[in-house]
C-alpha cells in the first residue's frame, strides 16, 4: 500500500517574523507648506 | 516679524536650530530671553501640530522641514544648529 | 478684590499684558478667565487666598501641543506662592501630545510657580482609559516622566483610531508605561499592552504583497490563518517618538480553526511607521499598504526592531 502522508499539526507553533516600513515621505508638499506657516505666522519665526 | 526675537537673534543669544525650534546659544541668557525662547517654542510646537493635522505628516516631520526652511532664511553672523547639535555662525 | 471676566485671544489681550513674568507660561491664551483674590496685612506680612475659573480656556505648551477647552475652577490658599490645597480638578476638552486625547479630567495641586503634582487625569481611548498616575509636573518645564496606565483599550476601536485596513479584531488589552516629555518629543519606551484574560479573535483579510513570503508555503498557511485567527496570546508593544517615529510590534500566538486541524500560530510583527500620520483620516493607509513592503525577517529569526532616537538631539530646545 503507499503510504499515506498525513500533515501532522506541529506541536511547536509555526513562528512568522515580519518587519513593515510604512514610507510615506510628503517632503514636496511639505515644503509649500512650511513656506505659508513661515508666512503666516510672522511673530513666531 | 517680532522685535524682540530680531533683537535676540542680532545680539547672538539665540539662534534657530534644525529640529524647528528656538535656542538659546550662551547658557546664560537673562530670565526675559528664557521667556521669549519658551513663548515662541510653545507656539511653534502648536503650529506644528496643526500643520501636521492637516498635512497627514508628523510634527516632527513639520518642525524638521521648518527648521532647515529657517536656517537656509537666516542672515549672515546669526547663529544656527544643526544635527551635531552644536552652535555655529551662518 | 475681584476680576471682571478676563477673555483672551491670540494676537489680542494676553496675560503677558498683565504681567511679563507670565510669557512663556500661557503662550497664544484664548478663552474667558475670572481671578478673585482676598489679600491681608496682618503685622507687616501680605498674604492672600483667591481663586481663577476658567472657560473654554485653552494655551499652547511645547510639550503636548494645544491645550483646549479647559473649564473649572482653582482655589490658592497661599496665592502670593501659587500654592493651591490638594483636589483642584479641571476637565480638558482636548490635548495632542501625539495622539489626540479628547474629554480628559484632570486632578492636581499647584506647589509653586514651578511645581505641580498631578495626582490623577483619565482619558477616553479606543474603548478603555487612559490613566495618569500621581506624578510630578514642572510647569513651564521641559522634561518630565509620567506613568500611563491603558485599560480595557479595544482592539476593534484601536484599528480605527489608526485606520488600519483589512483587519479586523475582537478583545481587549491593558497595560502600564512610562511616558517622557522631554521638549517636544514623546518618548514611550517599550510600553507592552497585553490582551486580557480570554484572548479574542483577529481577521486580517489582507493580502501578502511580498512575492517571496507568498511563496514559501509556511507564510501562506500563516497568512490563511490569520484570516479567522483566535489568539490566547497578543502583546502589542510600542517604543519610539508619539511625534515622531514609532516601532509598534504585534506578538500573536493562537490558532486558527481552518487550518491544519488548528495547529498552533506565532506570530512577531513590527511595524516601524510615523504613528501620528496613521491617525489621519484622510492619510489613510489603503490596500495592504501597511504589510505592503513585508520585510520577511527569516521565518523562525527574532524580528531586528532598531533603536529609534530620530530626535537629532531630544535636550530640550529651551534649556537655558
Amino acid at each position: 500500500c503507499t503510504p499515506t502522508v498525513r500533515v501532522q499539526a506541529p506541536t511547536e507553533p509555526i513562528t512568522i517574523n515580519l518587519n513593515v516600513k510604512v514610507e510615506q515621505e510628503i517632503r514636496v508638499k511639505l515644503e509649500r507648506e512650511v513656506e505659508d506657516l513661515i508666512a503666516s505666522n510672522p511673530d513666531i519665526f | 516679524a517680532n522685535p524682540e526675537l530680531e533683537a535676540a537673534k542680532d545680539q547672538g543669544v539665540v539662534g534657530e536650530r534644525i529640529d524647528g525650534y528656538l535656542g538659546i546659544v550662551d547658557g546664560s541668557a537673562d530670565p526675559s530671553v528664557v521667556r521669549l525662547v519658551q513663548d515662541i517654542n510653545n507656539r511653534r510646537r502648536a503650529a506644528y501640530g496643526e500643520t501636521a493635522e492637516r498635512t497627514g505628516a508628523t510634527p516632527q516631520q513639520v518642525a524638521r522641514v521648518t527648521g532647515e526652511t529657517l536656517i537656509e532664511k537666516a542672515q549672515p553672523g546669526e547663529y544656527i544648529m544643526d544635527d551635531s547639535g552644536a552652535w555655529s555662525q551662518k | 478684590l475681584r476680576s471682571r471676566g478676563l477673555v483672551f485671544e491670540p494676537g489680542g489681550f494676553q496675560p503677558t499684558a498683565l504681567s511679563e513674568r507670565v510669557r512663556g507660561l500661557l503662550s497664544n491664551a484664548r478663552g474667558r478667565l475670572n481671578a478673585g483674590a482676598s489679600l491681608l496685612i496682618d503685622g507687616g506680612a501680605l498674604s492672600g487666598t483667591g481663586f481663577f475659573e476658567v472657560r473654554d480656556f485653552g494655551f499652547d505648551t511645547l510639550r503636548v501641543g494645544a491645550v483646549n477647552d479647559i473649564n473649572g475652577r482653582i482655589e490658592f490658599d497661599e496665592l502670593l506662592e501659587l500654592h493651591t490645597p490638594p483636589g483642584q480638578t479641571v476637565t480638558v476638552g482636548e490635548i495632542n501630545p501625539g495622539l489626540p486625547l479628547r474629554d480628559g479630567e484632570i486632578g492636581f495641586q499647584i506647589l509653586g510657580p514651578d511645581t505641580a503634582i498631578i495626582e490623577h487625569a483619565s482619558w477616553p481611548f479606543a474603548g478603555g482609559t487612559l490613566l495618569l498616575g500621581q506624578s510630578q509636573w514642572t510647569i513651564a518645564g521641559t522634561s518630565d516622566i509620567v506613568e500611563i496606565t491603558a485599560q480595557n483599550i479595544e482592539l476593534s476601536r484601536l484599528i480605527e483610531v489608526f485606520s488600519l485596513p483589512d483587519i479586523e479584531a475582537n478583545g481587549t488589552v491593558s497595560g502600564t508605561f512610562p511616558v517622557e516629555l522631554q521638549g517636544a518629543n514623546v518618548f514611550i519606551r517599550d510600553a507592552i499592552l497585553r490582551a486580557d484574560e480570554e484572548g479574542g479573535k483577529i481577521a486580517y483579510t489582507g493580502s501578502v504583497a511580498d512575492a517571496a513570503s507568498q511563496a514559501d508555503e509556511r507564510v501562506d498557511m500563516a497568512f490563511r490563518a490569520l484570516r479567522n485567527f483566535e489568539f490566547s496570546v497578543l502583546e502589542v508593544g510600542a517604543d519610539g517618538n508619539l511625534t515622531g517615529n514609532m516601532m509598534i510590534t504585534l506578538e500573536l500566538v493562537g490558532t486558527s480553526p481552518d487550518v491544519l486541524g488548528g495547529a498552533p500560530f506565532a506570530f512577531n510583527i513590527g511595524v516601524d511607521s510615523e504613528l501620528s500620520k496613521l491617525i489621519r483620516s484622510s492619510q489613510s493607509v489603503t490596500g495592504t499598504d501597511w504589510l505592503a513592503e513585508v520585510r520577511n525577517g527569516s521565518l523562525t529569526g527574532d524580528s531586528t526592531a532598531d533603536d529609534d532616537e530620530n530626535a537629532p538631539f531630544a535636550n530640550n530646545p529651551s534649556d537655558p
